[in-house]
C-alpha cells in the first residue's frame, strides 16, 4: 500500500464541467415537460434556480466533493453561505431575476434549506460518480467479467424508501414506493429474489423514468429517484451463470481469441504452432504451481 | 488522501514471474487491469456493506446517517481510482477515511475552512452532520460557547434554566487507524489470484482451440 497525491475522478468531472448551466425558474414538473432527457442529462439546473452565478457554486462545490477536498457538511455549508452572499430568500427568490413563486422556509422548496442543498450537493454528485462507473462497466472485459448489476442501497437513511415514520416514529411500510414494486412497475423480473439485471437490460433506462416515477431522475444508472440511497453494484459472471442470467458459453470463444492474440501483442499469427504449444506448456505449469502454492 | 497499489508479483510463485517475463505486455496489462477491476469491486462492495453497518456516531447520538461511507464507496468505484500497466494494477481511492488505514489521522481546526479554530463535534442529534452556521447565520440561535465543568468547550443554546449541549469544540482530533476500512490483505490477494487464473485459463483455451484450427 503507499499513498498518493489526489486524483480528482477525472470522468466524473468531464460529466459535470461538461454541464450547461440551465438557470430557470421552471418547477421540476415544469422543466421535465419543457425539456428532453437529452438535454436535461447535458445542463446543470435546478427547480426554481435561475440565478447562473448560484448555479456555479453548485459546481464548484460538487467539484470539490469530487476532488475528496470537501465533505457533504461542508458543500452545504459553501451553498448556503452563496445564497445569503447573493440575496436569496425563500419569499423573495434571487435579487434581479424573475420572480418565482414564494417558498415555504427550511423545507425543499427553500432552496436555502439543510434538505435542499442536501439534495442538490447529493444528487449531482452521484450522478457524476455513478456515470463514469457504469461507462467503464461496459467496457469488454468488463462487460464479460461483470455482465450483471444488483440494485443496492449505498447510503442509508433513516426513512428508506417505501417505509414512513409513524406514531412515536416507527417505521411503517409503504409497499406501494418501496423498491421492489418500482423494479416491478419497471418490467423487471427478480432473479433469485434479488433485483439484478444484465447490464444491457432496457429496464435500466425506465428504472429512473420520471415518466414512471414522479421523482425519478431518468438517470439511466443511478441514482434513480431523488433522494435515492440506492445504487448499482456489479454482479461476477460466475454468480451470473448460477443464477441463470447468461450460459456459460456466452462470449467465450471471442474471448478467449482476444486473449490469445493479446497474448502475442495483437500478431498471433506471427506465431508458430509450436510457439503456441509452448506458450500453453508454460501457462499450465505456472497454473499448477499457482494451485499448490494456494 | 490516500491509495493502495497492489502489485501481483508481491504474491507470485516462481513459474508465474517467469511466465508473465515471457507473455506480451499487452496481455500482462489487460490481466493487470481485470485483476484491479476485481480489487476495486472487492473493496466498493466492503465500503457498502460498512456503510450500511457502521454509522455509529449518527446511530449513537440519533443523528441521521451522513452518507460518509457510501461517498468512499462511489470514490473507489472511479475509472480514475484503477490504472493498469504491464508491470501492476494501482487502485486508489481519493477520500478522507482512507487515509486510517495506514495510520491515526489528526484533523486540525482550519484545514477545510481557514480561520475556523475549533472542530465542532455534534453531541446531539438536531447538530449531527451539520455546521454550526446555516450560511452566514448561526444555525441555532442563540447558541453560545461555554466552558464545561471539566474544561471542555462546549456550543449549546438554553432550555429554560438547563443549556441543551449540541457541539464540543476541539482544536485538533485524532482517529485511530482503522485497517478494517478496507479488506484484508489474504481477500485482495485471494480476488487478485481468481481473476488471474481465470483469464489464464482462458488464454489457455483460446491456445488450445488456435492450435486446433491450424492442425486442422
Amino acid at each position: 500500500m503507499d499513498f498518493d497525491t489526489p486524483i480528482p475522478f477525472e470522468a466524473a468531472l468531464e460529466a459535470l464541467t461538461g454541464r450547461k448551466a440551465l438557470p430557470t425558474g421552471l418547477s421540476t414538473d415544469q422543466i421535465r415537460a419543457a425539456f428532453s432527457p437529452q438535454i436535461r442529462s447535458l445542463s446543470l439546473y435546478s427547480a426554481r434556480t435561475n440565478e447562473a452565478a448560484y448555479l456555479e457554486e453548485v459546481r464548484a462545490a460538487v467539484k470539490k466533493m469530487l476532488d475528496g477536498e470537501w465533505n457533504e457538511a461542508t458543500a452545504r455549508q459553501h451553498l448556503q453561505f452563496w445564497c445569503d452572499k447573493l440575496g436569496y430568500t425563500p419569499q423573495g427568490g434571487w435579487p434581479g431575476q424573475p420572480a418565482v413563486p414564494p417558498a415555504v422556509k427550511d423545507t425543499l422548496t427553500d432552496l436555502s434549506s439543510d434538505s435542499r442543498t442536501h439534495l442538490v450537493i447529493q444528487t449531482l454528485t452521484r450522478l457524476c460518480t455513478a456515470t463514469a462507473f457504469a461507462q467503464t462497466g461496459f467496457e469488454p472485459d468488463n462487460l464479460y467479467n461483470w455482465p450483471a448489476w444488483e440494485l443496492v442501497r449505498i447510503y442509508p437513511k433513516q426513512t428508506p424508501r417505501g417505509f414512513r415514520r409513524g406514531k412515536g416514529g416507527a417505521l411503517e411500510a409503504v409497499p406501494e414506493e418501496a423498491w421492489p414494486r418500482r423494479w416491478t412497475d419497471a418490467g423487471m423480473p427478480f432473479v433469485d429474489g434479488r433485483m439484478i439485471a444484465l447490464k444491457t437490460n432496457p429496464g435500466w433506462q425506465r428504472l429512473g423514468d420520471s415518466g414512471i416515477f414522479r421523482d425519478g431522475t431518468d438517470a439511466s444508472y443511478g441514482p434513480f429517484w431523488f433522494n435515492s440511497g440506492g445504487g448499482l453494484e456489479e454482479v461476477g459472471r460466475k454468480e451470473c451463470i448460477q443464477i441463470g442470467l447468461i450460459s456459460p458459453t456466452e462470449g467465450q470463444e471471442a474471448r478467449r481469441v482476444s486473449l490469445v492474440s493479446d497474448l502475442f501483442d495483437g500478431h498471433p499469427e506471427r506465431a508458430t504452432v509450436a510457439d503456441l504449444k509452448s506458450s500453453r506448456q508454460e501457462i499450465l505449469e505456472a497454473l499448477a504451481e499457482m494451485r499448490e502454492a494456494a | 488522501m490516500s491509495g493502495i497499489s497492489i502489485n501481483v508479483r508481491d504474491g507470485a510463485t516462481p513459474k508465474l514471474r517467469a511466465l508473465m517475463d515471457h507473455i506480451g505486455s499487452t496481455l500482462r496489462t489487460r490481466l493487470h487491469r481485470n485483476m484491479g477491476r476485481a480489487i476495486q469491486n472487492l473493496c466498493r462492495k466492503h465500503l457498502i456493506g460498512l456503510a450500511g453497518s457502521r454509522h455509529d456516531s449518527a446511530q449513537k447520538i440519533g443523528g441521521t446517517p451522513t452518507g460518509f461511507l457510501g461517498y468512499a464507496a462511489e470514490a473507489c468505484a472511479q475509472p480514475a481510482a484503477l490504472s493498469a500497466d504491464a508491470e501492476a494494477a494501482t487502485l486508489t481511492i481519493v477520500h478522507p477515511s482512507m487515509a486510517r488505514i495506514e495510520h491515526d489521522v489528526t484533523i486540525r481546526a482550519g484545514t477545510q475552512t481557514p480561520g475556523i479554530h475549533l472542530l465542532t463535534i455534534p453531541i446531539a442529534p438536531e447538530a449531527y452532520g451539520y455546521r454550526i452556521y446555516q450560511g452566514a447565520d448561526p444555525r441555532f440561535p442563540g447558541g453560545f460557547w461555554f466552558t464545561s465543568k471539566k474544561g471542555n468547550a462546549i456550543y449549546g443554546v438554553r432550555d429554560g434554566k438547563d443549556i441543551h449541549p449540541l457541539y464540543v469544540g476541539k482544536e485538533e482530533v485524532t482517529l485511530k487507524q482503522d485497517r478494517s476500512l478496507l479488506p484484508s490483505d489474504a481477500e485482495i490477494m485471494k480476488v487478485a489470484n481468481d481473476s488471474f487464473e481465470e483469464d489464464l485459463r482462458e488464454t489457455v483455451a483460446g491456445l488450445s482451440g488456435e492450435i486446433e484450427r491450424r492442425v486442422a
